[in-house]
């Protein structure tokens, strides 16, 4: 059974709200390229996590508004989704989902300008209930992406840097990752009438699935074939992105010297033994391990929560992050 | 008058702005000169004026970072384009609220946006903004007159 049919959130519903943000624009008609290459990006695919939060996130408070609720669960989707299309400008990366991806299709301009109108029209659209000002103001800083900007600064600055420390790059992956999905669970609950206690306590859980997910998706770069990747194994590293795999290696003293001989030019044939090594130093179970803590700490949330009839959906999305790439 | 309130508003963004993201505010002080000018043809506390030009050039810096990044070849200068952009973007949603310039936001917002619409149409109309700021200081001065006109 899928994440979303456990939850009893139907997918579809998830994705015509979506879909309804760019085709309810007066300003972009529906035949436009701009209209055409968002629906085929938000068509091509995705679980939807962070909308499912938003949802799961409201079933902790009394009083959910329905219509805003789905509202917000769709922004974070279209929020997330412009990134990705940022992302992929950035990595000069020709695919998204088995599709070309957005820059490949209209080019690097006008794809940067797609992205930038999704964001826009997020603002916009939350903006619309300035009524409530403090849940306006709320809910309109958890989305925006100055956190998400400050996690790929700091991922920018630290590239083949191997004295980075372990802290950085925890602090780098909750910027990156984990605060979104924690927000989403957040706003979703407030938009219920949720109380601050609980609220908090589901951003804490969502922060903890967040930076398990992003140690998860480091582990699987070292773990999955190019085929799954849609990438050489190690790309990451030959990127120069040192991450937590990399950090444990480079506490091996041998290892340590050959990781640190990688640099932006290095022969790809010298990259494949240093990351083949990392494979089998031990430094993958250590990251495993970290990102199992992780799920540990938030399955004690869970705990926590356990008064609430929701609690169960937090156990469904802590298997999902869990058992990811199985 | 003029030269001191847009050295302000360069001074309180630079401050604002994290200085991890390295961040230069490298835009030259002519850009930001007719929105000054416009604001100072209304009785603003000069306070709010140099955070309202601080807005301003947040935004107007975030369009200059993302244009003609189609002619940069993808690495670190690009990266740096698109993230400062997109920082800059965040960056300006976020002073307006923490300066409560919620009516501000919600007036930029529909702007902000119909300017990626034409950028994506290869019709650039970046000059909106400049007009979004002129009629949302019009529509408040109104307001404020009226009150009291009411009172």
């Amino acid at each position: 059974m899928n994440i979303n049919e456990q939850l009893g959130i139907s997918l579809r519903m998830v994705d015509k709200e979506i879909e309804n943000i760019v085709k309810l624009d007066k300003d972009v008609p529906r035949s436009s390229e701009l209209a055409r290459s968002i629906l085929e990006l938000i068509r091509s695919g995705g679980k939807r996590i962070r909308p499912l939060m938003v949802i799961v996130g409201s079933r902790f408070g009394p009083s959910p508004d329905e219509r805003k609720i789905w509202r917000l669960a769709a922004a974070a989707e279209f929020i997330h989704a412009a990134s990705l299309i940022h992302d992929d400008i950035i990595d000069d990366s020709p695919v998204r989902r088995g599709d070309k991806a957005m820059h490949i299709k209209l080019g690097v301009n006008r794809a940067l300008h797609a992205a930038n109108y999704m964001s826009a029209r997020v603002i916009e659209l939350i903006s619309v209930y300035s009524a409530d000002r403090e849940r306006y103001a709320y809910d309109l800083s958890s989305l925006v992406t100055t956190q998400l900007c400050l996690g790929e600064y700091q991922q920018l600055s630290h590239l083949f840097d191997y004295e980075v420390t372990i802290e950085q790059y925890l602090e780098k992956s909750k910027n990156k990752t984990a605060q979104l999905m924690a927000a989403c669970l957040r706003i979703g609950a407030l938009s219920a009438g949720a109380d601050e206690e609980t609220a908090n306590l589901l951003y804490s859980f969502g922060e903890k699935l967040g930076m398990s997910f992003q140690i998860r998706d480091d582990i699987l770069d070292f773990t999955q074939s190019s085929e799954q990747l849609g990438k050489p194994v190690g790309s990451d590293l030959r990127s120069g992105q040192v991450t937590l795999p990399v950090l444990f290696a480079l506490q091996d003293e041998e290892l340590a010297s050959r990781i640190r001989a990688i640099g932006p030019h290095t022969p790809a044939e010298y990259t494949n033994e240093v990351i083949a090594a990392i494979q089998t130093c031990g430094a993958l179970q250590r990251t495993e391990a970290l990102s199992k803590r992780y799920l540990d700490e938030a399955q004690q949330i869970i705990d926590r929560l356990g008064g609430y009839p929701a609690h169960q959906d937090l156990q469904v999305l802590l298997s999902f992050f869990a058992g990811r790439d199985k | 008058m003029i030269t001191a309130l847009i050295q302000d508003a360069y001074r309180l963004l630079q401050g604002e702005i994290s200085p991890e993201t390295g961040i230069i505010l490298d835009m030259e002080p002519k850009e930001a000169l007719s929105a000054a000018q416009l604001l100072i043809k209304y009785d603003l506390p000069e306070e709010r004026r140099i955070r309202l030009l601080s807005i301003y050039i947040a935004i107007k810096l975030a369009l200059l970072r993302h244009q003609d990044c189609h002619l940069i070849e993808p690495g670190d200068v690009l990266t740096r384009q698109v993230l400062d952009g997109d920082y800059l973007y965040s960056f300006y949603v976020q002073l307006c609220l923490s300066c409560e310039e919620f009516d501000l936001l919600t007036h930029l917002a529909p702007t902000v946006k119909q300017i990626q619409i034409k950028r994506v149409d290869g019709r650039p109309e970046d000059e909106r903004l400049e007009k979004a700021f002129e009629v949302f200081l019009r529509l408040e001065h109104h307001r404020n007159h009226g009150e009291r006109r009411a009172i």
